[in-house]
């Protein structure tokens, strides 16, 4: 869709009378370098912009409300204490945290009690969240969008293989059980299905 | 015969691997680049997906979470090696927790990432905060006028003319009158961008984002103005960073947003 917008053009650009103060510190790796040298705010803007991702991934991972609200504060008091161990050049400040997150989740819930009763249907919570306002909707309708839209791209076996790993934490090994596929096609089929997702997403490569 | 370490990538990056193929993959990206690259581009990825379930905690953890940071204390920098590189505890001077310090119990064990932390290629447009991440750029790019003249007049002396500003990004504002049921958007206040994207402008109709078009750049780089008929239902007007040509449906989450 390229059209340009309905009657545009306009010539006379006016320079912004009062520029916008640079928002240094705003990024997340910003907010994370200030969090490294002891900013309790900064750290606390972290928590503001991260803090549902972080608490929603667990949830769908770990399930229980109660023990996804530990993970979460685990997660948050690890960007805490390592902050200074982040390094900008080897990746986003997102995938910094949601990496945490996520090990942090698949750990808990592989835990020796957990995976004892371990639900191997893959239930598909559909909890809707309570949205705060209306730009938060906006951002996760389009966020949301645009990651539905590129798993629908996917073909089915690497969307079960992926959505079974990521968002229900299982191993490759598991998936492959579950799906009745062998070890090597899972493998194979997570790969494919990242690739496509990475590019889909137009994940810079 | 082992299997061939190229393709434990996307089990890698999904946390789906067993240690021991860990470890192989582990030494096998320290002798190749194209994996490190790959696997590094598919943690970015992987970051995407917890888009879909996000959801809001209870508003107690925060101050739970904060009440425990400040009785925490925090690693120092890593000098030499790779932080995080695996499995290592690092040696911690500075982890006091064993003084009775009330932290919790998961501050005095260090976890270490699951992975090493490899380089990525690239800045990534998609990433989910991209909109606070642009809204903090350069103010250079400005814009406004009147796009069409009659519009603007129209919109700019309505009784009902309500003017909004962003509440995602620095700049502009919509202008919107239902009795001349059109409004005037001015985007402002985002960097230039790379070669290869564009912004692209989009009202919402409830939920459902609809292309308004890809924002023309002037010569000296400022957006150009839109006016816009106004469509029953628009709920917001948002602008994405999206591929040179425009998207049929967002790709990226917005980095402006004008909520009606
Ligand atoms: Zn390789």
């Amino acid at each position: 869709m390229t059209s340009p917008g309905p009657h545009s053009r306009g010539h006379s650009a006016v320079p912004n009378a009062s520029p916008s103060p640079p928002a240094a510190g705003q990024t997340p790796e910003e907010l994370l370098r200030r969090t490294a040298v002891g900013e309790e705010a900064a750290f606390a803007s972290l928590y503001d912009l991260f803090s549902t991702r972080v608490f929603g991934l667990a949830k769908r991972i770990v399930r229980d409300p109660s023990q996804a609200e530990e993970v979460a504060q685990e997660v948050f008091l690890e960007i805490w204490r390592r902050a200074s161990r982040f390094d900008a050049g080897r990746g986003s400040a997102l995938s910094w945290v949601m990496t945490l997150t996520h090990g942090r989740s698949v750990d808990r819930v592989r835990s020796a009690q957990a995976a004892a009763d371990r639900d191997l249907r893959v239930a598909q919570s559909s909890t809707e969240r309570d949205v705060d306002s209306v730009v938060e909707a906006v951002e996760a309708s389009f966020e949301r969008r645009a990651v539905q839209r590129c798993l629908g791209s996917l073909t089915e076996l690497q969307r079960e293989s992926v959505t079974l790993a990521y968002y229900s934490g299982y191993s490759y090994r598991e998936v492959a059980e579950l799906l009745s596929a062998p070890l090597p096609t899972i493998k194979t089929r997570l790969r494919d299905g990242l690739i496509r997702l990475r590019d889909c997403l137009g994940v810079a490569t | 015969m082992r299997p061939d370490p190229h393709l434990l990538t996307g089990a890698a990056a999904l946390d789906a691997l067993p240690d021991d193929e860990s470890a192989e993959l582990a030494a096998h990206l320290a002798e190749c680049e194209t994996c490190a690259a790959e696997l590094a581009g598919f943690v970015e990825t992987a970051a995407l997906l917890g888009a879909v379930t996000a959801d809001t905690p209870p508003a107690r953890l925060r101050e739970s979470v904060l009440a425990a940071a400040r009785a925490t204390p925090q690693l120092p920098p890593a000098t030499g090696r790779v932080a995080d590189a695996g499995a290592h505890r690092a040696p911690e001077p500075a982890d006091r927790a064993a003084d009775g310090a009330p932290a919790p119990a998961t501050g005095a064990d260090v976890v270490p990432l699951r992975r090493p932390w490899y380089r990525r290629p690239q800045a990534l447009l998609a990433a989910a905060v991209a909109a606070v991440v642009l809204a903090a750029g350069t103010a250079v790019v400005v814009v406004t006028s009147a796009p069409d003249r009659d519009v603007a007049t129209c919109v700019s002396t309505a009784a009902d003319a309500r003017v909004v500003a962003p509440s995602v990004g620095t700049g502009g504002e919509v202008v919107a009158s239902g009795q001349c049921n059109q409004a005037t958007v001015t985007v402002a206040g985002l960097p230039p961008l790379p070669g290869g994207k564009v912004y692209q402008l989009w009202y919402l109709r409830g939920q459902e984002p609809v292309s308004m078009g890809v924002l023309a750049t002037s010569a000296t780089g400022s957006l150009q103005p839109v006016t816009a008929p106004l469509a029953a239902g628009t709920t917001a007007f948002a602008v994405t960073v999206e591929p040179t040509g425009g998207s049929a449906a967002p790709t990226t989450s917005p980095v402006w947003v004008v909520p009606l």
